[in-house]
């Protein structure tokens, strides 16, 4: 028996003070049941966590670096795009 | 010695020497996931023993001793563990089958115990404690069952020949003393026909409903509540107490 014939699986969680699921890594697995007991297993036993949620790797559409430049650099001149870029009228009651 | 400590000693005895089999497999699991997931519930089992033992030290009459002296000072006549925990650890079918069997024993038989008193004892709250933790060994050790029973034609094939080595042993869980007759009285433990039945319920069902079949019961495991071991035994313990036996009182 080895990891054959078993699919990869990323591990996201919810930390006791947390508000987000983070990513925390990937593991091996025969179905999601199986997932979700081994990450509680690989993951959690410093009490990292307090809720789990395991999604199929392949489920996960990952832009690509060559996209990098037409994904990303527009942005890069965009400074109007922050609210900070704006004065705020001092008439305006906060 | 008296029964509540006897019967505090053979549930840390079970404890240790299944946590000590089970942690043979660190390093040595079927994958790097489940090499962890058992290493794990090795852990359990072990943290198990040692409360149990503490436990045990507070209510000895022979002052002194501790979680330390049960665990590495005492020889096997002494150890009161079910055979099933000393057995060695074969293929991966078997002792996925042998936790199966024996975590569910661990839930019914700590879920009597946490129902005790607390007021009288510490004992019912470890209890629960441990009751947890099994119900997660459990429901781990049912879908591996299930898992290997449906698997390929030799995972099938391992599972039931598994099933055909350790089913005489799981008899000894029913064969109770009087020290578990005591524990029955005080509500502590199951009473002996409702764990059989209990259990084998359970476990029926798992294992019909993967084409398992049970065997024909015609030989039954005796002796390990009254310190009688099989050949396995000795050099389980021969490795896990020799730096103690080697050099007396060693700390750290």
């Amino acid at each position: 028996m080895d990891s054959d014939g078993l699919e990869l699986w990323e591990v996201f969680l919810r930390s006791a003070r947390g508000i987000e699921h983070k990513h925390v890594g990937s593991l091996h697995a025969a179905n999601a049941e199986h997932a979700m007991e081994s990450a509680r297993d690989v993951y959690t036993r410093r009490q990292e966590g307090i809720s789990i949620w395991v999604v199929r790797s392949q489920e996960i559409h990952a832009s690509q670096s060559e996209d990098n430049e037409m994904f990303f650099d527009p942005a890069e001149d965009k400074v109007y795009r922050h609210p900070t870029f704006y004065d705020v009228s001092e008439k305006l009651k906060l | 010695m008296n029964h509540l400590l006897k019967y505090s000693l053979r549930l840390g005895d079970n404890a240790l020497i299944l946590g000590q089999r089970m942690s043979e497999w660190c390093g040595h699991g079927p994958f790097l996931e489940e090499d962890i997931a058992m290493a794990n519930s090795a852990l359990d089992y072990i943290g198990r023993a040692r409360l149990l033992y503490t436990y045990a030290a507070t209510i000895d009459s022979v002052q002194g001793r501790d979680e330390d002296f049960y665990a590495f000072c005492r020889d096997e006549s002494e150890f009161e563990n079910l055979q099933i925990c000393e057995l060695p650890n074969g293929d991966y079918a078997f002792t996925i089958l042998r936790q199966f069997f024996f975590d569910h024993y661990c839930v019914l038989v700590y879920q009597a115990l946490s129902r005790l008193d607390k007021q009288l004892d510490q004992l019912p709250a470890l209890a629960a404690k441990i009751v947890k933790e099994s119900s997660f060994h459990l429901a781990r050790s049912t879908r591996w069952v299930r898992r290997l029973a449906l698997g390929t034609n030799e995972s099938h094939q391992r599972i039931n020949r598994a099933l055909e080595e350790l089913w005489g042993y799981t008899r000894e869980f029913f064969n109770y003393d009087d020290t578990d007759q005591s524990m029955v009285r005080i509500g502590a433990c199951p009473e002996k026909e409702k764990l059989r039945s209990d259990w084998s319920k359970m476990v029926e069902k798992v294992l019909f409903g993967v084409s398992l079949k049970l065997p024909e019961p015609n030989w039954e495991a005796n002796g390990g509540r009254q310190g009688v071991h099989t050949e396995h035994m000795g050099r389980l313990l021969a490795e896990m107490q020799v730096l103690q036996r080697r050099y007396p009182s060693l700390s750290w």
